[in-house]
């Protein structure tokens, strides 16, 4: 099977024929026979207009919800629910609010790394990684949504999972703190052999964030183009001053503004 | 600061036993239905004396706190379930709601019947009245849990008995401490309502001997002792409840 790339390695996140609907009145068709495929260290955009059902497709990786037809595979293995070797970021952070921010960390470690001190030097590297030097003992009420942010990415990379999902994450944040984080996350998943798939509906964050963007139609969610990124990694928001930047996301956007219109 | 204010709230009761002292002494306030701070002193003095002041607050505070763990334990396990295994909610949740509105008094001539004279009784009936709130506000608070926590819980690999303990307890704690403190109130209501329908020990039991003999100096040291008692025990757990939901 040829990722999305069109390598022939062996696909870490594969998705095949998958489709989701869900039991409300009329029943809600939300993806048709979806497939796509994550190479080791590679990450997929699913770009889309809002309603599309990238977050249901996100969701059935996560193994929160079952789909009607098709199946996921993690280094070959079929999802059947959740589990730590997929991790996974939300929109809202979901930090536990009674546990610090090192304790948020840990929070998925315990099993992994039964040595305390083993594991708590791994929560202060990964808490040096984010930048968040200081505030190992703060409450995640105390800190900013760029910063919870930061320790929701940490939690869900510090036991090192097959395959990172993340549901719009910097939906929440302002425009500046987006980019910041964007440029943070290409860094911390560069160094990863993980697969990403990384959900949005913004076409400046899928072009720094994502090596593959592959565009959804509107509901019912089907997979209508699949791009590579023109641009090479390591990406910053500096791509957005190259030349081919406003055609690329211009050609991007016509897809998009088909399924809308 | 502080100082100050435990200064104004001593000022205030002394004031409020300033005015009745007087209000006595000049005959505005009959001494013999409501008797005067320094009677209701003097007999204080005495069943301190004789020892039968602490004995009835030990056996009144023993009750309370038995029956407030029995009950509130028991319904935190229950809420528990309720609030998170869709077969266990069916199955009870209907009953409970409609023992739920029964005044917890109501069920003294049972628990008498069933149960005779006795601790017995009296555990029952607090633990019970203790226990629909305590279970309300942990079932809520289970439901009313963030689906989001559990999800982000469930891929760090955690499994049903962990997520538990280590998600859905923390996350209803905060609306379990609000039932915990109304249960509180409710077992200091129903300890004095057991004792006062029979019991031989306990400030009820001090109250309602007294007001046989028509002591009613007596009888004001009970409930000026279930004041400040409360008033005190109430303090505690707020302190408590903030220590416990610290992040809040």
């Amino acid at each position: 099977m040829a990722g999305a790339l069109g390598l022939t390695t062996p696909a870490k996140l594969e998705i095949r024929d998958l489709s989701i609907s869900f039991a409300s009145t009329p029943r809600v068709h939300a993806v048709d026979k979806v497939s796509l495929a994550v190479a080791p260290g590679e990450t997929v955009c699913l770009l889309g207009p809002s309603g599309c059902g990238k977050s249901s497709v996100l969701r059935a990786v996560a193994g929160f919800i079952t789909p009607d037809a098709g199946e996921v595979r993690v280094d070959g293995r079929v999802v059947r629910g959740p589990g730590a070797d997929r991790g996974m970021v939300f929109q809202e952070y979901a930090l536990f609010p009674w546990h610090t921010v090192s304790r948020n960390i840990e929070f998925g470690l315990h099993k992994r790394i039964p040595d305390g001190e083993a594991r708590q030097a791994l929560v202060r590297s990964w808490i040096a990684k984010v930048k968040l030097g200081g505030f190992d003992h703060a409450y995640p009420r105390q800190l900013s949504g760029g910063m919870q942010q930061r320790v929701a990415i940490a939690r869900a990379l510090a036991p090192d999972p097959q395959v990172l999902l993340m549901d719009e994450p910097f939906g929440a944040l302002d425009a500046q703190t987006r980019v910041l984080m964007q440029e943070m996350l290409e860094g911390l998943i560069s160094e990863s052999r993980g697969a990403v798939l990384f959900v949005t509906h913004d076409i400046d964050e899928a072009l720094i964030v994502g090596d593959t963007l592959c565009i959804m139609s509107k509901r019912p969610g089907r997979l209508i183009e699949t791009i590579r990124n023109p641009f090479a990694r390591p990406r910053s928001a500096h791509i957005f001053e190259h030349s081919d930047y406003g055609p690329v996301k211009a050609r991007i956007f016509e897809t998009i503004r088909r399924e809308i219109d | 600061m502080r100082v100050g204010r435990v200064f104004l709230s001593l000022a205030s009761l002394t004031l409020f036993c300033v005015a009745w002292e007087a209000g006595s002494r000049t005959g505005l306030i009959s001494n013999r239905l409501i008797p005067a701070p320094s009677h209701v002193a003097e007999a204080a003095w005495e069943l301190i004396g004789d020892g039968t002041l602490f004995r009835d607050i030990y056996w009144s505070g023993r009750r309370a706190l038995v029956g407030m763990l029995t009950g509130s334990l028991l319904a935190i396990l229950v809420g528990l379930f309720t609030g998170r295994v869709l077969f266990v909610r069916l199955l009870l949740e209907p009953v409970i709601q409609v023992l739920r509105p029964i005044p917890g008094i109501a069920w003294i001539p049972f628990a008498i019947l069933w149960f005779g004279v006795g601790e017995v009784p009296k555990l029952f009936i607090i633990s019970l009245g203790v226990f629909f709130p305590v279970w309300l506000a942990t079932h809520v608070g289970v439901m009313a849990t963030r689906s989001q926590y559990v999800e982000a819980a469930q891929s760090l690999g955690l499994g049903k008995r962990e997520l538990f303990y280590r998600v859905v307890l923390p996350a209803a704690l905060p609306s379990i401490v609000t039932g915990l403190r109304q249960g509180l109130a409710i077992a200091f209501i129903l300890v004095v309502a057991a004792e006062l329908t029979g019991a031989s020990s306990g400030l009820g039991n001090l109250i309602s001997q007294s007001h046989l003999t028509f002591r009613t100096d007596r009888m004001l040291v009970g409930l000026a002792l279930l004041g400040v008692l409360g008033a005190l025990v109430d303090f505690g757990f707020s302190r408590l409840a903030r220590w416990l939901v610290h992040w809040d």
